[in-house]
């Protein structure tokens, strides 16, 4: 790392800073907007700066350091914390059943087709069917191709979260059925099929 | 920052947080440690074997020697079809040329020093990469669970509401269980950025081939090598006649004086022997995330080209990213020590996830010694699995059975402390044999490596 741009290390410097405010910032009594928004806008600052100092990697190794310094907090404050006396949250997951209650096994079951299986599925659809616009509006095969890769497991580990905050079936099958529908088409437009 | 979400939504999304985080628990935290571990592949080879010839560079001319020297031992066997030498740099200053068959280092000469022996660098390899599953199927369901750590940040974010406004706050000394809850809930803060990165190019790696399979069915008529030629370059003909051996040395010398900047890392052969024959550089980019550049060679040394995955199109670039990015090679050995405490970090988010739950429900009144028991044995279990069988490849050789030994324990060590000691914890138990192990095991390296 020795012929590092300058503009990595400001960055990185602003990206420490942004971490020292923001903990100071969530330190006090009230909340500050101005606070917040100071240690928030050094991290933005730090980052296209790194960017524009040595692209992605610039910003890899800048993230790097405000990582570490966060670190070095915690462990400070893990170092310097005394003994309480708060009692631990004893609040239900309803992962599983407790006593008495029914196992529903069907519907656990169904949830995991729907949220795994499925998601990806219509995850899939809705990176082709990405792939497919791209390749109308012009895009190269590469960058279509690629986009098409990276959605795939965004999507999907998006699409599997969305489902699990349902509180209806319907709705599952309803944000299911929308993005795969949408992906579909846009692939048959795209002359695929 | 408080992030305002309703009651339900984050009752909600616990639930969810909680039924992924138990559905992936054991093998996610095996994924995360060997993950972990892992960053030091290169060290790793260093250290099983310390004999091998080290170099700070080698000459073209010497590689040359070197490949007809290698090819010369395969008379005799089925034609190889893809040669590689592993170029010598940094992390790993060694010439090590590999074959359809065998593998060998080479030293500055280009004279055969002997076989490459680094089993358990790369049986730590495949655990990380497709939990030793020969095939696609490891790697895809290796991508699966960096969907699901997706999917766990998010839940987690939208679970705790005053996760980021209690981002400096570490309560160790608490017990009943706050200490815990807060090791998770700031480590998973801190390594979020890490950890989402991680997450999205590791899936990418590992779902790559499902999404190809996808792009090739539909537009590409299925054929899967011509969804990745856009991005990564295609294959050319072979053409199976036979020919002069393809010089390697003249596209080498070429890329040491037309781009002195770039360092190769690889060089290929394909199709050696045959009029089909070419050779492909990949040399590394100073400061980039990229792997590698790829440049091609005709036969005669004649430059053709590169891919463009330095200059090409974007998504070029975002693809020959994931794997430095993921594997933290792109910075030194800085870059690698922060990738270790990062991920080292992500593996213990991972099993106090399991903890907490498991101590939510005894503040509830539920008693579960086996259940309990069990997650002590995959959380010690495992890397004292890790270290046993690298013990075993110190003390055995090349030749140990490091994939039977490393999942027999994996799965034997929870399922005895639940059927035969879940109590008292089996914790303290596993924690002194992982710290003998541990010991055991670097006696044994040093001695090795004294012995040499």
């Amino acid at each position: 790392m020795s012929s590092t741009a300058p503009l990595v290390w400001i960055g990185t410097a602003a990206i420490v800073a942004a971490v020292l405010q923001l903990r100071r910032a969530w330190a006090l009594p009230r909340r500050s907007a101005v606070q917040n928004g100071i240690g928030w806008t050094l991290m933005l600052a730090g980052t296209a700066l790194a960017l524009a100092g040595d692209g992605a990697w610039g910003v890899a190794v800048a993230s790097l350091g405000g990582m570490i310094v966060a670190a070095l907090l915690l462990a400070h404050a893990g170092w310097t914390a005394r003994p309480g006396k708060g009692r631990a949250s004893a609040r239900k997951a309803h992962m599983l059943p407790e006593k008495g209650e029914p196992r529903q096994i069907g519907r656990r079951l169904l949830t995991f087709l729907l949220s795994v299986p499925l998601a990806f599925a219509a995850s899939l659809l809705v990176a082709l069917g990405a792939r497919a616009l791209a390749g109308l509006a012009g895009w190269n095969d590469a960058d279509g191709n690629a986009m098409a890769l990276l959605l795939l497991p965004l999507l999907w580990g998006i699409l599997a979260f969305w489902l699990l905050m349902q509180t209806h079936r319907r709705a599952q099958w309803a944000w299911l059925a929308a993005p795969a529908a949408t992906g579909l088409g846009l692939i048959w437009i795209g002359g695929a099929l | 920052m408080t992030l305002a979400f309703s009651k339900d939504s984050v009752q909600r999304a616990l639930s969810a947080h909680a039924a992924i985080g138990l559905l992936a628990s054991a093998l996610l935290y095996l994924i995360c440690l060997t993950g972990s571990v892992v960053v030091f592949y290169q060290e790793w080879q260093r250290i099983e074997q310390p004999g091998a010839p080290e170099m700070a560079a080698i000459d073209p001319d010497a590689v040359q020697r070197a490949v007809v020297a290698v090819l010369a031992t395969e008379k005799g066997k089925p034609a190889t079809t893809h040669l590689y030498v592993h170029m010598p740099v940094d992390g790993l200053p060694r010439t090590t040329i590999t074959t359809d068959h065998q593998a060998f280092h080479v030293d500055a000469d280009g004279r055969i020093a002997g076989p490459e022996e680094n089993a358990w660098s790369e049986f730590l390899l495949g655990a990380h990469y497709a939990l030793n599953i020969p095939g696609l199927v490891g790697m895809t369901i290796v991508g699966i669970f960096g969907v699901m750590i997706l999917a766990l940040a998010l839940s987690g974010v939208v679970a705790h509401p005053r996760i980021f406004r209690d981002a400096f706050r570490l309560r160790v000394r608490d017990s009943h269980g706050i200490g815990l809850a807060d090791w998770h809930n700031r480590l998973s803060v801190w390594t979020l950025p890490f950890s989402l990165a991680m997450a999205l190019t590791g899936a990418m790696i590992g779902l790559g081939v499902v999404g190809a399979y996808g792009l090739a069915a539909a537009f590409y008529k299925n054929d899967v090598e011509a969804a990745y030629a856009p991005i990564f370059g295609d294959e050319a003909k072979p053409d199976p006649n036979p020919a002069p051996l393809a010089t390697v040395a003249a596209p080498l010398a070429w890329i040491a004086t037309q781009h002195p900047q770039v360092r190769p890392t690889y060089v290929i052969l394909h199709d050696p022997g045959t009029r089909g024959q070419h050779v492909q550089i990949v040399a590394e980019h100073p400061r980039r995330l990229i792997y590698g550049e790829t440049y091609e060679f005709g036969a005669d040394g004649s430059y053709h080209g590169k891919v463009g995955l330095s200059d090409g199109h974007m998504g070029q670039q975002l693809a020959a990213s994931t794997y430095n990015l993921h594997f933290g090679n792109y910075g030194g050995l800085l870059v690698k020590l922060a990738y270790l405490l990062f991920g080292l970090a992500l593996t213990v988010v991972v099993a106090t996830g399991t903890s907490i739950w498991l101590g939510k429900r005894q503040r509830r009144g539920l008693r579960e010694p086996r259940l309990r028991a069990g997650w002590d044995g995959v959380i010690w279990g495992v890397p004292l699995a890790l270290t046993l069988t690298f013990l075993a490849r110190i003390v055995i050789g090349n030749g140990a059975p490091m994939i039977a030994i490393f999942w027999t324990l994996t799965v034997a060590i929870p399922l005895l402390t639940m059927i035969i000691r879940p109590e008292p914890r089996p914790k303290r138990l596993l924690q002194r044999l992982l710290v003998a192990a541990v010991v055991a095991s670097m006696a044994a390296a040093t001695a090795g490596v004294v012995a040499v």
